[in-house]
C-alpha cells in the first residue's frame, strides 16, 4: 500500500494554525514529510511541538491550514459529520506513541506492558493488522522513561526507521538519536519552525543563536 | 462462644472488685482495661451483640410474644422473598441499561441528550420513590384514558389497557427508574475514572465513538462500578417492601403485605413485622456477604501479581496493545509483524515488537 505513494509526501501540512483561546500555539506552520522519511522536531516546552503531532491525526483540531496524510486531505476549523468520518480514515493511516505512559507505579516496566488491559487485547491487534500506518507520530516517547528504557525504546524506533522505512514524525530531545536516524530537523520557537535542515546543517552550521542556545542545553 | 478461655475466663469478676475509692494510684477502671486489652476486639464486639439480643428477647417474651404464631406462618410470609428477589432482579437490570445510557447523556455535547438526561436525574432523584410509584400505577393509566377518550380517532384500539400495569410491573419500572437516577451519577464517575489517555489512544486509533466506549473506556469503568452497583441492588431489595402500597392485586403478595395482612387479621403485629423485618435482613446480610467478596475481588485485580496476571504470564504471551500499549510507549495499536494470533508470543516480536518489553527479555522473566 506504499508503493504508489513513493517518493510523494505522506504528510503535508500547510500554513497550520491553532489557537487555544487568546494564546496562538502554532502560528502557520508548513511541512512535508516524503514516504520513508524521518523528520525530528525539537525545541522548548510550549514552542507547539506536540500540538503539531496532535493536529496531523486532528487529536487537536487545527484552526485553519490544512492536513494531508496518505492523500486524505482535510481543512482546519469546525467539524461536520463529513470531516468526522475522514478524520476517521485518516486516523487510521497514523500510528502515535504518546508523550504520557500511564505507567502502574507499582508494576515494573515489563508488567505494564504484558498487563495491559485485558479488554482491549483482540481488537488492538486485529486494529494493528488492518492498520499498517503510512507515518508514525512519537510524541516524546523517551521522556518518561529511565535511561535503561530509553535506550531499549530508541532502539526499536531506530530499527523502525533504518529496516523498515517508515516514515516518522519524531518529537524529541533525543540529539544522538536525530543526529543518527533523522533525514531532517526543524527546531520549532514560538509556535513557528525557525530552522529546519539536515542533521548536519543544524548541529554543524546552526543559523540562529535560539537553535544554539538550545542544543548547548540538551547536548 | 462464652467457653473461649482467652474470653470469658479472663473477664474479671467486676462487681466483686473492692472499691478503690480516691486512694491515688491505677484504679478499678484502670486495671479493668488492662485485662480487657488481652480479649479479641472481635469477640467483645459479639458479646455486645449477644446482650443486644438478650434486652430485645427479654423484651418481646415481656410483651408476650408468640413464637407459635411465628412457626404457623413464617412460610407464608417467606413465599414472598420469590417477589422481591425477582423485582428486584428486573429492576437493577432497568437500573443499569438506564444508568449507562443515562451516564453517556450526562458526559454528552449534545444539547438533546444532555438535557433529557438531565431531566430525568433531577426528576427521579428530586421527587420521592413513594410518588414515582403511584404516579406510575395511579396517574400513568388515567392520563391514558383521558387521551385516548380524546384522540380515539388517531390512537390505536387498547392503547389505554396497554398502560394499566400491575403492581409487579409498576415496581419494576419505578425502581429501575428511580435507581437508574441515581447509579447515572455512579456510572458517570466511573467513565470519568478512566483517563483520558485511554480515550485518546482510541481516537488516535481511528475508533469510533461507539468502538471507543464499547471497546476501551467501559469494560475499565465496569471495574470501579461494579460494587457500587451491588449495594444499589442491595438496597432496590430493602425498597420492594414500598411496592405493597399499591393495592392487593395477586402480585402485590409481596413479603411485607403478607405480613401485614396476616398481622393485622390475628393481631398479632409484632410477630408479623419481626418476621418481614428478620427475613429481610437475612436476605440482605446474605447478598452483603457476596458483595464484600466481590469487592476484594475487584480490588485485587490492581494488585500485583493479580491472578489473571501470573496466568497470562505462564502463557508466555505478550500483547501489543494500541491504547494500552501507545500510552505506555508503544505504536499505537501497530505489530510490527502483524501476527496472525490476536497475541503475540514473547521473544518473536519483531525487534522488540512493542519497543518496551525489549528482546532482551526473552524468557519472560520480569526483573
Amino acid at each position: 500500500m506504499t508503493a504508489q505513494l513513493n517518493g510523494r509526501a505522506v504528510v503535508r501540512v500547510e500554513n497550520l494554525h491553532k489557537s487555544f483561546g487568546d494564546l496562538e500555539v502554532l502560528r502557520g506552520i508548513d511541512m512535508e514529510v516524503d514516504e520513508g522519511q524521518v523528520i525530528v522536531i525539537f525545541g522548548r516546552s510550549g514552542s507547539g511541538k506536540s500540538t503539531l503531532l496532535r493536529c496531523v491525526n486532528f487529536l487537536e483540531d487545527p484552526t485553519s491550514g490544512t492536513i494531508e496524510v496518505s492523500g486524505i486531505r482535510l481543512e482546519g476549523g469546525h467539524r461536520t459529520h463529513h470531516k468526522r468520518e475522514q478524520i476517521r480514515r485518516l486516523r487510521t493511516r497514523c500510528g502515535m506513541v504518546f508523550q504520557q505512559f500511564n505507567l502502574f507505579p507499582h508494576m515494573t516496566a515489563l508488567q505494564n506492558v504484558r498487563e495491559g488491559p485485558v479488554t482491549v487485547k483482540g481488537l488492538e491487534a486485529r486494529a494493528a493488522r488492518a492498520m499498517e500506518p503510512d507515518v508514525m507520530l512519537f510524541d516524546e516517547p523517551t521522556s518518561a522513561l529511565d535511561p535503561e528504557l530509553i535506550g531499549e525504546v530508541l532502539a526499536v524506533m531506530t530499527s523502525l526507521a533504518t529496516e523498515m522505512h517508515m516514515t516518522m514524525m519524531v518529537v524529541t530531545h533525543e540529539m544522538g538519536f536525530a543526529r543518527e536516524v533523522a533525514d531532517r530537523l526543524a527546531f520549532f520557537h514560538e509556535g513557528a519552525i525557525l530552522e529546519e535542515g539536515t542533521p548536519a546543517q543544524i548541529f554543524e552550521e546552526t543559523r540562529y543563536s535560539e537553535t544554539k542556545r538550545f542544543l548547548d542545553a540538551v547536548l | 462462644m462464652t467457653t473461649d478461655g482467652t474470653g470469658a475466663a479472663t473477664r474479671p469478676p467486676f462487681t466483686s472488685e473492692p472499691d478503690q475509692g480516691d486512694a491515688g494510684g491505677p484504679g478499678r477502671l484502670d486495671r479493668w482495661a488492662h485485662r480487657s486489652a488481652s480479649v479479641p476486639f472481635r469477640l467483645k464486639v459479639a458479646f455486645v451483640w449477644i446482650g443486644i439480643f438478650l434486652v430485645l428477647g427479654f423484651l418481646f417474651w415481656a410483651a408476650a410474644f408468640d413464637r407459635g404464631w411465628i412457626r404457623d406462618n413464617i412460610w407464608f410470609i417467606a413465599r414472598g422473598l420469590v417477589f422481591t428477589l425477582a423485582m428486584a432482579a428486573f429492576g437493577i437490570v432497568l437500573a443499569v441499561v438506564l444508568a449507562l445510557v443515562g451516564a453517556l447523556g450526562r458526559l454528552s455535547r449534545n444539547p438533546i441528550a444532555y438535557g433529557i438526561s438531565g431531566f430525568y436525574t433531577s426528576f427521579f432523584r428530586g421527587t420521592p420513590l413513594l410518588v414515582q410509584l403511584f404516579l406510575f400505577y395511579l396517574a400513568m393509566p388515567r392520563t391514558a384514558a383521558n387521551l385516548f377518550d380524546r384522540f380515539q380517532n388517531f390512537l390505536p384500539q387498547g392503547f389505554d389497557d396497554f398502560f394499566i400495569w400491575t403492581s409487579f410491573q409498576v415496581g419494576v419500572l419505578v425502581l429501575g427508574l428511580n435507581y437508574g437516577a441515581y447509579m447515572t451519577e455512579i456510572f458517570r464517575a466511573g467513565i470519568q475514572s478512566v483517563s483520558h489517555g485511554q480515550s485518546e489512544a482510541a481516537d488516535a486509533l481511528g475508533m469510533t465513538y461507539r468502538q471507543k466506549m464499547r471497546r476501551v473506556v467501559l469494560p475499565q469503568a465496569f471495574r470501579v462500578v461494579i460494587p457500587p452497583t451491588g449495594n444499589e441492588f442491595i438496597a432496590m431489595m430493602k425498597d420492594t417492601a414500598l411496592v405493597s402500597v399499591l393495592g392487593q392485586s395477586i402480585e402485590s403478595m409481596e413479603l411485607f403485605r403478607r405480613a401485614q395482612l396476616l398481622g393485622n387479621a390475628d393481631v398479632k403485629p409484632l410477630e408479623a413485622l419481626v418476621t418481614a423485618a428478620g427475613l429481610y435482613w437475612a436476605l440482605t446480610a446474605i447478598f452483603t456477604f457476596f458483595q464484600s467478596r466481590l469487592e476484594r475481588r475487584v480490588s485485587r485485580g490492581y494488585v500485583r501479581a493479580a491472578p489473571g496476571g501470573r496466568r497470562a504470564r505462564e502463557r508466555g504471551k505478550v500483547v501489543v496493545t494500541g491504547s494500552g500499549g501507545g500510552e505506555r510507549g508503544a505504536p499505537s495499536g501497530y505489530v510490527l509483524d502483524a501476527p496472525e494470533s490476536p497475541e503475540v508470543p514473547l521473544g518473536h516480536t519483531h525487534a522488540g515488537g512493542t519497543g518496551v518489553e525489549g528482546a532482551s527479555d526473552p524468557d519472560g522473566e520480569a526483573p
